[in-house]
């Protein structure tokens, strides 16, 4: 009974839908046909961007009403969302987790060291950006970004 | 009609001959000469067995062999049925037992091929074969000691070998005696009362005898049994004696041993005793059910292979001590026909078990030749190693999970339609009895198939866990031999059961249910007359064959469009290679079924954490371990042996030091004894 | 001889039989018990006597010189001297040699084991009943006496302390077993015993080398100070 009076009481907190991103569907993604399991890979990030990501999916952003959701291994993996900048140690698992991910498959770098090393470039411990590594399809700026505009991203590529 | 005594005379005649050539002969043909004569007595044994099972009888009275008591021996179907597993099941074993001695990585005399163990296996055989043919109580006892010491000393080859061995051993003796023990006070109190000791003048003399006075004699001689056939409380001899015992030893035990108290308890409670009341057959069927389960169970548990199939050999004899028990309670209700099906039903999954067991435990003796190994945590890779075995182990396992196509399938469904026929019957203690007769069945059916996917899966697939796996190499011709021979038995008993329904059908005549003929009439198919029901394993198989391709077809057919293949690497998380260590072991797939059977088994474990010398927060070593005690055991025998220990060491004190007490306690038993005549007359 | 004066012997000499092993249970000192028992000697030495001459037969004469000389004689002899040995070893210091020569205060006491020795010969003859019925002659009325000796015997064995007295208790046993052999049929055959007889001295003279033995180890035959023999 408590809950329920809660869940009454708490009500709807989600914000209510911004306007549809700009840019279309990029191609491969067509075929997912609005529904995306997405798969988060630290390659060697500060976790600000993990935090990110997290408060995209809590129920104040809610990226799952748009079709995008977690799970927990690249075999089920359409989408691998990669953060950080790419350190040596994490150079050749990050290679085998978008190989073990079945295609279509699309990679979402997201924080500014995933697109250029950001504050971290010319670390020893650092090999490159994730683009040196494995091929990025859509890309998130931001020292984090925000939850909004990660959400958007997502919303690119299920279209809704 | 002279075809028994003539092939129970060669029986013995090879036997005895077996033992001084054990003994005498060199080890280059002591496997050799020992292995077919074991053979010929196997093959004469079963000739003897399947003539009675033909319908010929045969009794006779030898009376110098025995002093004071003379010797009787009797066959019928019933003895018939069990001459006949015993013959098959002896046969290819000693087959398999000729490679298993000789063949190349043997250890040559050592273990089972030693002079003793060569010496004493003819006559296990022999005991094996003849103590169905028993027909007083005398020869009955001195032919059940004559296979307990036997095997005994079998079970006993390997104690140079490893020390458990002795534990084992003592276990094994221990436990057997003191089921003779309980047979022979039950036996003697039944002699006693019926005015004589041959069998038929127990059967004239039963209804003489007061309804407390037969009720003891059961009790005491079921237990005595269901001990030696494996079932609890009495069973923890069993998963000690057979790991431990060579695997020829083993199989023998497992498939033709534990059949014989099956045998025990269906003579002397159905045949000479005459059935009885209610109460009689729930206690055996307490003991089956729960035997069952427990026995499956910790066949689940158990990550060494022989002593999972050990435990299955409990699970298996439990639900056959389930049927007698239901068989009893049919015929105690009145329902002849119900409780013929019921013991047709319990004793072919007799003959079913002693060819499947029979074929597990010679294929796993084959990966312990090769390997060394019995724990399947270390094994794995045997498949592309050793493929005749791991078929044949395929083919046994699949007897063993009661699914069909295999043998188990059809005595479980058998042993299913009495139970579930016999609702119709009226009464309260049925109503309820059956259905959690069913369930149990269910229940060890459903695990059975968990146990026998874990050690096929574990043992024989993936890659080789351990070095030793890794090294393995095909077993000697002559085992695979010895193995094909009981997997075409077993492809046998699946396919044209139907074959066995006479012989069976006799044999529940000789059990004492006369007036019923329950299996017989089907030809190829097993067909019961008076419930109504038909089994054809030929057309079930040829449905499973037409499923399968039509399957496969529409698979292959719906993914050949697909042109493009990938080769991609098993997914390890990203970083460093598995290792074959690392792929799924028997642990881990019992690990579900142990945390919902776990109030049941109540596993224990122990984590011991060392630190570093210098910091108490840096560990330099964790040691884990995980055990699932035998809780019957635990609960059961521990607090009698407690007991006992108590009572010895309270009972020194009686023992002073002084010579006075100890002349003083002849002298007052002296007096006692004097007092008490003086008395008593 | 005639059935009377023969009844009337017999049972003098069963008599005699069982006074002897009755005041053995008396006396202490362990003289008066060899001179006792040498007497006994004699009494089942003159039962076989009577027999033998009643019954006509010469072999159970034999027997009885042969008894006579043993229990009677031989016996008595072997523990004497042991006796002496025990007695000369324990020469100056205590008073006249009654250290070993006299039984220390026995288990139970005078009264109790004559009321025992009573309560013993009742038994016997309750026990016996059922065999004197099955053929009531002279002799086998006398055999009561027998197995009360025999329990006697056994009695003194259990209740003394010193090991040359529990050495007359075994063989009172023993005269007991004899006499009971030969009332109740009339004599064993000649070798039994022969062999028996022959035990018999072996395990007198063994005892009598052990008891030389314990003596020198232990300074005393005292068995009570023997108290190792457990776990």
């Amino acid at each position: 009974m408590g809950l329920l009076r809660k869940i009454r009481d708490t009500g709807q907190v989600a914000e209510p839908a911004p306007p549809r991103p700009e840019g279309g569907v990029p191609p491969q993604a067509r075929e997912f046909g609005g529904s995306v399991q997405v798969r988060c890979v630290d390659a060697g990030s500060c976790n600000g961007c993990e935090i990110e990501i997290a408060a995209a999916f809590n129920p104040v952003y809610d990226a799952e009403r748009y079709g995008a959701r977690l799970v927990a291994s690249p075999r089920h993996a359409d989408v691998a969302l990669v953060t950080g900048p790419v350190t040596r140690n994490m150079a050749e698992p990050l290679r085998r987790t978008v190989a073990a991910m079945p295609e279509p498959r699309l990679v979402v770098a997201v924080g500014d060291c995933a697109i250029n090393c950001g504050e971290f470039a010319g670390g020893y411990g650092v090999e490159g950006a994730v683009s040196d590594v494995v091929p990025v399809d859509l890309a998130v700026p931001g020292c984090p970004p925000r939850p909004d505009e990660i959400v958007a991203a997502l919303r690119r590529v299920t279209g809704r | 009609m002279s075809l028994i005594p003539a092939a129970l005379a060669t029986a013995t005649a090879l036997g005895v001959a077996g033992a001084p050539a054990g003994l005498v002969l060199p080890q280059r043909v002591r496997g050799w000469v020992v292995g077919v004569l074991t053979a010929g007595v196997g093959v004469a044994g079963g000739t003897a067995g399947v003539a009675a099972l033909g319908g010929s009888g045969w009794s006779a009275e030898v009376p110098g062999l025995l002093p004071l008591a003379g010797t009787y021996l009797a066959v019928d179907a019933l003895s018939g049925l069990f001459m006949a597993v015993a013959g098959a099941v002896v046969a290819a074993v000693a087959v398999y037992g000729i490679g298993y001695v000789t063949g190349h990585g043997s250890h040559g005399s050592h273990g089972l091929g030693s002079r003793g163990a060569q010496a004493v296996l003819p006559l296990f055989a022999l005991s094996l074969l003849l103590v169905p043919a028993a027909a007083s109580v005398s020869t009955f006892l001195l032919l059940w000691e004559l296979m307990a010491l036997t095997s005994l000393l079998l079970v006993l080859a390997e104690h140079r070998a490893r020390p458990a061995v002795r534990q084992a051993g003592v276990w094994y003796a221990v436990m057997t005696h003191l089921g003779l023990v309980l047979l022979l006070a039950g036996l003697m109190v039944y002699a006693a009362q019926a005015g004589g000791e041959t069998f038929a003048a127990l059967r004239a003399g039963t209804t003489g005898i007061s309804p407390t006075m037969r009720g003891l004699v059961f009790v005491l001689t079921a237990v005595a049994f269901t001990s030696k056939a494996g079932l609890v409380p009495l069973h923890a001899w069993l998963p000690r004696a057979h790991p431990e015992a060579p695997s020829v030893v083993s199989a023998l035990m497992s498939a033709a041993m534990v059949n014989l108290g099956i045998y025990g308890l269906v003579r002397v409670g159905s045949d000479l005793l005459g059935g009885g009341p209610a109460w009689w057959w729930l206690l055996v069927m307490a003991m089956g059910g729960l035997s069952a389960v427990y026995g499956i169970l910790q066949a689940a548990m158990a990550s060494d292979l022989k002593r999972l199939l050990a435990y299955s050999t409990s699970e298996n004899m439990g639900l056959v001590v389930l049927g007698v028990g239901a068989a009893g309670l049919f015929a105690h209700v009145g329902n002849e026909a119900l409780a013929g099906l019921a013991l047709a039903a319990a004793l072919l999954h007799v003959v079913n078990h002693a060819a499947f067991k029979a074929l597990l435990f010679g294929a796993a003796g084959s990966v312990l030749r090769a390997t060394g190994e019995r724990n399947l945590d270390l094994l794995g890779g045997l498949r592309a190693r050793m493929p005749f075995t791991a078929g044949l182990f395929a083919v046994g396992a699949l007897g063993a999970v009661a699914l069909p196509p295999g043998n188990g399938f059809i005595s479980e469904w058998l042993l299913l339609q009495s139970m579930i026929h016999g609702l119709e019957v009226p009464g309260v203690t049925t109503a309820i009895v059956l259905p959690l007769a069913v369930a149990v069945i269910a229940l060890s059916a459903g695990l059975a198939a968990a146990v026998f996917v874990k050690a096929l899966g574990v043992g024989f697939f993936a890659q080789p866990r351990g070095e030793q796996a890794a090294a393995a190499k095909e077993s000697p011709l002559l085992m695979l031999v010895g193995m094909g021979l009981l997997a075409a038995l077993c492809a046998a008993l699946a396919l044209v059961p139907g074959l066995l329904g006479e012989g069976l059908d006799r044999t529940v005549a000789a059990a004492g249910h006369t007036g019923t003929r329950p299996v017989a009439g089907g030809g190829l198919r097993v067909r019961l007359e008076e419930v109504s029901a038909t089994l054809s394993p030929l057309w079930v198989l040829a449905a499973l064959v037409v499923a399968l391709g039509a399957v496969m077809g529409t698979v292959g057919w719906a993914t050949r469009r697909r042109q493009r293949r990938t080769q991609a690497r098993l997914w390890d998380c990203g970083g460093g290679a598995p290792t074959p260590r690392m792929a799924y072991t028997a642990t881990s797939f019992a690990e579900p079924l142990q945390r919902v059977f776990d109030d049941m088994l109540a596993p224990e474990q122990d984590v011991d954490v060392t630190p570093v010398r210098e910091s108490a927060y840096l560990v330099e070593r964790v040691e884990f371990r995980n055990r699932v005690p035998d809780r019957i055991e635990h609960r059961l025998y521990q607090p009698v042996l407690d007991l006992l220990a108590a009572a010895g060491q309270s009972a020194r004190r009686l023992a002073g030091g002084s010579v006075h007490t100890y002349l003083g306690y002849g002298f007052v038993g002296l007096i006692t004894l004097l007092v008490v005549l003086v008395v008593g007359w | 001889m005639s059935e009377s004066l023969f009844s009337q012997l017999l049972n003098l000499a069963c008599g005699a039989f069982l006074l002897a092993a009755v005041v053995v249970l008396w006396r202490r000192e362990l003289a008066a018990i060899v001179r006792l028992f040498a007497l006994q000697g004699l009494a089942l030495a003159t039962i076989a006597l009577l027999l033998g001459l009643h019954e006509d037969r010469w072999d159970l004469l034999v027997v009885a010189v042969g008894i006579g000389a043993l229990r009677a004689g031989l016996l008595p002899y072997l523990i004497r001297r042991a006796l002496a040995v025990l007695v000369a070893g324990q020469d100056g210091g205590h008073g006249g040699g009654h250290g070993e020569a006299r039984e220390t205060q026995p288990l139970v006491n005078v009264a109790a084991s004559l009321l025992t020795a009573a309560a013993l010969t009742l038994l016997s003859y309750a026990v016996a009943r059922p065999l004197v019925e099955l053929d009531p002659t002279p002799a086998t009325r006398a055999l009561p006496v027998g197995l009360a000796v025999v329990l006697i015997g056994f009695f003194v064995l259990v209740t003394r302390r010193r090991a040359l007295a529990q050495v007359v208790g075994f063989l009172l046993l023993d005269n007991g077993i004899t006499a009971t052999a030969f009332l109740a049929t009339s004599g064993v055959p000649l070798i039994v015993e022969l062999g028996v007889s022959f035990d018999v001295l072996l395990a007198v003279l063994v005892l009598q080398l052990l008891t030389v033995r314990v003596r020198e180890a232990f300074g005393t035959t005292d068995i009570d100070d023997l108290r190792e023999l457990h776990d």
